[in-house]
């Protein structure tokens, strides 16, 4: 029962929230450029449009690119379900893993970067291969920051790290944790397809990736995977706040309503970091592409340092 | 349980593959019948040996002497021993070779009438025996003629479509690789003999530390040059890809593998507890092998030779995890090692599950259109949709995508790296970060690979008229191909059942059991085999797929319901506006791939050549632009040898080998001396 | 005030990577006076401890000296100098951007084993610290090979007084006051010849590519 409803809660929270991380980025930014900018919650309206259209599809494609939507969908959703949006309720048996996290997102990935292969269109094609290739670029930066989160717990499930970042009490104050905090926010602009790594606002064909994946979508499809990417940002932002600010100023309240407020506390902890990631957004211009191994390879030095911080005290 | 006892099911499957290729031979009037007879016979061999060794696996008595036959030949014994890890081995193969021989029946029939068919089914046959015997000889001599006969039967299936030159080249590099390995794996048995006086298969105690390690070279580069392990992997994307599929699907799914089961049978039963340096050099033979592999093949646009090194890559994974096994072992910690153990024997098994159906589904490929470079394919998915579907199938396995086996594999892997390094107090941890941070590029480039092979291959239009122009395979192409995607997906489902077959092999290895980190039906969790209080992490593939799938089924529903009844209209690729798009402006096999090409141009060292036609510099009627790349291996380190050697050759022949027979014949009166001497001093 | 002084000394070390990974002079020196704050921040930090302790107000006088010549003064000297010469991206570098950084990391690597062989050293946070600091002075001289004009050897000059000085910082509570302020003394003045000879050396050979001297041995 626990369990159902645990589940319950966690596939509304991401449900719900999921997409005002990007609604907050985009108002930062445009407040930042002395723009007015779009409503917060014009993503939600968007995503209510797009799902009542039906689509339309080229006729070159097959059943990858009506597959992909869905797939990259439910990845993104399961992705952001493990990811825990409140400590209180967990049940004993939790299935989470960060290893295990992480290439569910690929699973979503490998459907979308074919279904933008499906159409035949080199803007497709272009997209996929970037795709294709940050990803792999960032992937050692990743999991070794993993590890080194994973050292501190002694352990790779979700929820035993949380245990452990909840016992440090304020984790960056670990040098070790610092470095891999700021690779993964490295490691979340390149896979969430934000400014350097790429334009989610651009309308050039030539220097889209993201974009030029889903050039082909439209309607219900487009919804589905732009669903797809802002639950994927939403689960990794969630990893962010959950691993590197554990704190919860309403741990003594008991009960429904403390559930309630830890509740509001991660939606407070997504905003903060939406800030950061628009203020980043905001500051920084978009690398040339092959730039983009120069930041991989920053964001993996971040998480070597960091494991490195932690192996030198020899425990 | 008595059958088990005995070993008859191992006999009967033996004599089923002997049978046949005896079959092939003897119907070779008739050579489609002859094809069709002799997979069929391989095939009830497979079913009577997988089944034998699951058997054996599950309720066994371990080690299980078959046939000891000793004859006038002294140190020669014809000894096949089956025992856990054997039988390990050989329910692999026997999966594989079902599976492969099915494919053959109808892959194989339009050679019929055109070459000689049943003479390469009666080697494929005896092939598939060598390859058994390999895995069941009992005694060191005995091994080494299986593994030679393994390799040059191998060698004339390579070079069985020999009207090609680059076949018979292909050949002849594997011929000399495979010849130079068995000098190696000589020296190995010779200096085991030497310091043990036996030349069975056991542990050989109280070997010197200098012998061990001669010992250890040696098999190393032996079984490393079959493997494929880098820098000893070249000739492995030139033989693998040119032979037939069935057959590349057999020596990439498998053949490589006896390598790993030679490491294991020699070095690890054999010399005990290993020396703390040996693993370490495997961790890094095995992560510069899987990058070296996977970074070949995400450039490569043969499709059987982005197989070949994907292949390469994932020697790399088991030498990586091979390594982490003896680390573990030397540092006195058997419960890690079994779970690296574990992670590695099952990887072996799943990649000849996926690399089969990988090699099986390119195969038909090829036969529908006749090439296997991606640039003249495309659109497949239509004209070939069952083939399709299942190569999506299997690079989702190779791409180590959850919830198929081969995730399952690699998080056991990322997990027994994790707890080494938990376990690690000295700057020997950094090594296993660096691992895992290679792997894990290893892995998603990998991905990019496969995402590259479907993408340029399968979808998007047709580049050529033959590619518009493909038929669907043969339907039983498509049922074997199924059957392999099937295991890695039930065995990804369920890798619980894996690591019950896997326990005693692993048992028997490390002396400590596996399967504790099997939870029943639902997953795994390694915490059982760890010595960190805490639980380290846990994997359950039902609930992964139940979740997504269901997921799946409501984000269906939800949208039915929001937006009603699924209309889909039809229209154009968009176009920019301009008139019509065609096949030639898509995305290429080469523009796929070609940023990485650019970003570690260090590795690939690209040459281009652009050639125009046409008077206007701006316009021109042709364009035609070619890459190329060497591999630093074959320029820095094999053309050097083989000119060295080469010119060695001719330096002896110009002195030795004059032609003067008064100097052969003082020859042989010096050698007499010689040998006089050496007898009279000893 | 110890996790202040860990966390501190990890951002020094990043610092150092920062300056390794950046190509604009412009970002050099802004990467240098970042690093210089950090020092400072930390010589102030034990500033305050020794004051509360001792009641000794050496080193926040050695902090203020910090703040005032390489936070403000060495920057400045340094923008007037880009400013008045041809470049403002380097090119030419040994290798590329990520090779370097990457080899950077194997120096840090090496230093880490280096110094956990050090039996004297006990303590989880002094190794720390000593590690962070060396490997900060050991990229600064890295970061001196494999720049080739003028200005970036200069910067790298100043990164490993910086990591040296750090060092010296974390192993004994900083050298002795007059050390200190020579040691200030001559990087000022190091810095105003190399300033003036990035100029000469532009004239004479119209490039401050360093390698052009080369040219002088006849």
């Amino acid at each position: 029962m626990k369990t159902i409803l645990y589940w319950l809660l966690q596939v509304a929270a991401a449900l719900l929230l999921a997409p005002l991380p990007i609604g907050a980025i985009r108002k930062v930014k445009a407040l930042v450029q002395k723009r007015k900018g779009a409503p917060l919650l014009q993503l939600y309206r968007d995503l209510l449009k797009l799902l009542r259209k039906s689509a339309v599809v080229s006729d070159a494609t097959s059943w990858v690119l009506r597959a992909a939507p869905f797939v990259v969908f439910a990845t993104s959703l399961f992705a952001a379900a493990m990811m825990p949006a409140t400590v209180r309720v967990l049940p004993d048996a939790f299935p989470g893993d960060l290893i295990l996290f992480f290439f569910v997102l690929a699973l979503g990935r490998f459907f979308l970067v074919l279904s933008g292969m499906d159409a035949g269109s080199s803007f497709g094609g272009m997209g996929s291969a970037r795709e294709a290739m940050i990803s792999a670029l960032v992937e050692p930066a990743m999991l070794v920051g993993l590890f080194a989160v994973g050292l501190f717990a002694k352990t790779t499930s979700i929820p035993g790290v949380l245990s452990a970042m909840t016992a440090l009490g304020f984790p960056l104050l670990q040098p070790s944790l610092l470095l891999v905090f700021l690779a993964f926010v490295l490691v979340l602009l390149a896979e969430t397809s934000r400014i350097p790594v790429d334009d989610p606002a651009t309308h050039l064909e030539l220097t889209m990736v993201h974009e030029a994946m889903v050039l082909e979508d439209s309607g219900r499809h487009l919804a589905l995977l732009e669903y797809g990417a802002a639950l994927k940002q939403y689960a990794l932002l969630a990893l962010l706040a959950d691993v590197f600010l554990p704190y919860d100023p309403f741990a003594a309240v008991p009960g429904v309503p403390g559930v309630l407020l830890a509740l509001v506390a991660f939606a407070v902890k997504l905003l903060f970091l939406s800030l950061l990631v628009g203020a980043v957004e905001a500051a920084t211009v978009k690398l040339r592409f092959f730039s983009v191994p120069n930041l991989a390879a920053i964001a993996f030095i971040l998480s070597f340092l960091g494991v490195l911080q932690f192996l030198i005290p020899g425990r | 349980m008595a059958l088990a006892q005995t070993g008859l099911g191992f006999w009967i499957s033996f004599s089923l593959y002997l049978s046949a290729a005896v079959l092939a031979l003897l119907l070779s009037r008739c050579p489609r019948a002859a094809n069709v007879a002799s997979h069929a016979a391989s095939m009830a061999g497979a079913v009577v040996g997988a089944a034998a060794s699951l058997l054996h696996l599950l309720a066994g008595p371990g080690r299980l002497v078959l046939a000891d036959l000793v004859g006038t030949v002294p140190q020669l014994e014809l000894k096949v021993v089956v025992d856990d890890l054997s039988a390990y081995f050989l329910l692999a193969l026997s999966v594989l070779v079902f599976c492969v021989s099915l494919y053959s029946v109808s892959y194989l029939a339009p050679y019929a009438g055109k070459r000689n068919l049943p003479l390469f089914d009666a080697l494929y046959a005896l092939f598939v025996l060598s390859m058994g015997l390999v895995f069941t000889a009992g005694h060191a001599v005995f091994f080494l003629i299986a593994w030679e006969i393994m390799s040059v039967l191998s060698y004339f299936l390579v070079v069985f479509e020999s009207e090609r030159e680059e076949n018979v080249r292909a050949g002849t590099i594997y011929l000399v690789m495979t010849a130079v390995g068995t000098a190696f794996l000589l020296t190995g048995i010779l200096t085991l003999y030497a310091n043990t006086g036996t030349f069975d298969l056991g542990a050989a105690a109280g070997l010197s530390p200098g012998a061990r390690t001669v010992v250890f070279l040696s098999f190393l580069v032996g079984f490393g040059i079959k493997a494929g392990v880098v820098p000893l992997h070249v000739w492995l994307p030139y033989a693998h890809p040119a032979a037939p599929a069935n057959v590349s699907a057999l020596m990439s799914g498998i053949m490589v593998k006896t390598a790993l089961y030679g490491m294991l049978r020699f070095v690890l039963v054999g010399l005990g507890v290993p020396d703390g340096w040996w693993g370490g050099a495997l961790l890094i033979l095995g992560l510069v092998t899987a990058l070296t592999g996977v970074s070949h093949a995400y450039v490569e646009s043969d499709m059987k030779r982005l197989l070949a090194y994907s292949t390469i890559e994932n020697v790399g994974i088991l030498v990586t995890g091979l390594g982490v096994a003896f680390l573990a072992l030397s540092a006195g910690r058997p419960a890690l090692a079994s779970l690296a153990l574990a992670a590695t024997l099952f990887h072996a098994f799943n990649h000849a599950m996926f690399k089969g159906a990988l090699f099986l589904g390119v195969g038909s490929v090829h036969h529908a259109t006749h090439t296997r470079n991606l640039e003249d394919l495309g659109g497949l998915v239509r004209r070939m949709p069952a083939t399709a579907v299942l190569l999506v199938g299997a690079a989702l396995a190779a791409s180590a995508m959850p919830p198929f086996n081969g995730f399952a594999s690699e998080w056991m892997t990322f997990q027994a790296l994790f707890q080494s390094l938990l376990l690690e107090k000295s700057g020997l941890g950094l090594l296993y970060v660096l691992a895992a941070a290679a792997l894990a590029l290893a892995g998603a480039l990998a991905a990019a690979t496969f995402l590259k092979l479907l993408g340029v291959g399968l979808l998007g239009r047709p580049r050529t008229p033959a590619a518009a122009e493909a038929h669907e395979a043969p339907l039983p192409e498509r049922i074997s191909g199924g059957l392999l995607v099937a295991f890695c997906l039930v065995l990804g489902l369920v890798p619980g059942a894996a690591l019950r077959v896997l326990e005693r092999p692993v048992l028997g290895l490390t002396g400590f059991s596996p399967s504790a980190v099997s939870t029943g039906w639902l997953g795994l969790d390694p915490s059982a085999l760890s010595t960190s209080p805490v639980a380290s992490g846990t994997y359950s593939p039902l609930l992964v797929a139940g979740g997504v799938a269901a997921f799946l089924l409501a984000a269906l529903a939800a949208v039915r319901l929001i937006g009603g009844r699924f209309l889909v209209r039809r229209y154009g690729t968009w176009d920019c506006g301009f008139e019509t798009i065609d096949a030639r402006m898509q995305y290429s096999a080469m523009g796929f791939s070609k940023s990485f090409q650019i970003i570690f141009r260090f590795l690939f060292r690209p040459t281009r050549e652009r050639r125009a036609e046409g008077e206007h510099l701006y316009h021109p009627d042709s364009i035609a632009y070619t890459v190329k790349s060497v591999s630093p291996f074959e320029k820095f380190l094999y053309e050097p040898l083989v000119a060295f050697v080469n010119a060695l050759s001719q330096k002896a022949k110009s002195t030795i080998q004059t032609g003067s027979l008064r100097r052969y014949l003082a020859y042989i009166l010096f050698a007499l001396l010689g040998g006089l001497v050496y007898f009279l001093v000893a | 005030m110890e996790p202040f002084s860990v966390v501190l000394s990890a951002l020094l070390l990043l610092s150092a990577f920062v300056l390794m990974a950046s190509k604009r002079i412009h970002s050099y020196i802004g990467a240098f006076r970042v690093q210089a704050v950090l020092v400072a921040l930390n010589t102030g930090l034990l500033g305050l401890t020794t004051v509360a302790a001792t009641g000794r107000v050496d080193l926040l006088v050695v902090c203020a000296a910090i703040l005032a010549l390489k936070v403000w003064y060495i920057p400045r000297v340094l923008h007037r100098t880009y400013r008045a010469v041809e470049y403002r991206v380097e090119k030419d570098f040994l290798f590329n951007i990520p090779t370097l950084v990457l080899l950077s990391l194997s120096l840090v690597v090496v230093v880490f084993v280096a110094v956990s062989r050090i039996g004297a050293v006990q303590d989880g946070t002094t190794l720390v610290l000593l590690v962070d600091s060396l490997s900060t002075a050991l990229v600064g001289l890295f970061f001196l090979i494999s720049r080739k004009k003028a200005i970036g050897q200069i910067v790298g000059l100043l990164a490993i007084e910086n990591g040296l000085f750090v060092t010296a910082l974390y192993a004994s509570n900083g050298m002795p006051f007059i050390v200190d302020i020579g040691v200030f003394i001559d990087l000022v003045s190091a810095v105003l010849i190399l300033g003036v000879l990035v100029f000469r050396i532009e004239s004479a050979f119209e490039t401050t590519d360093t390698d052009a001297m080369s040219d002088l041995k006849g």
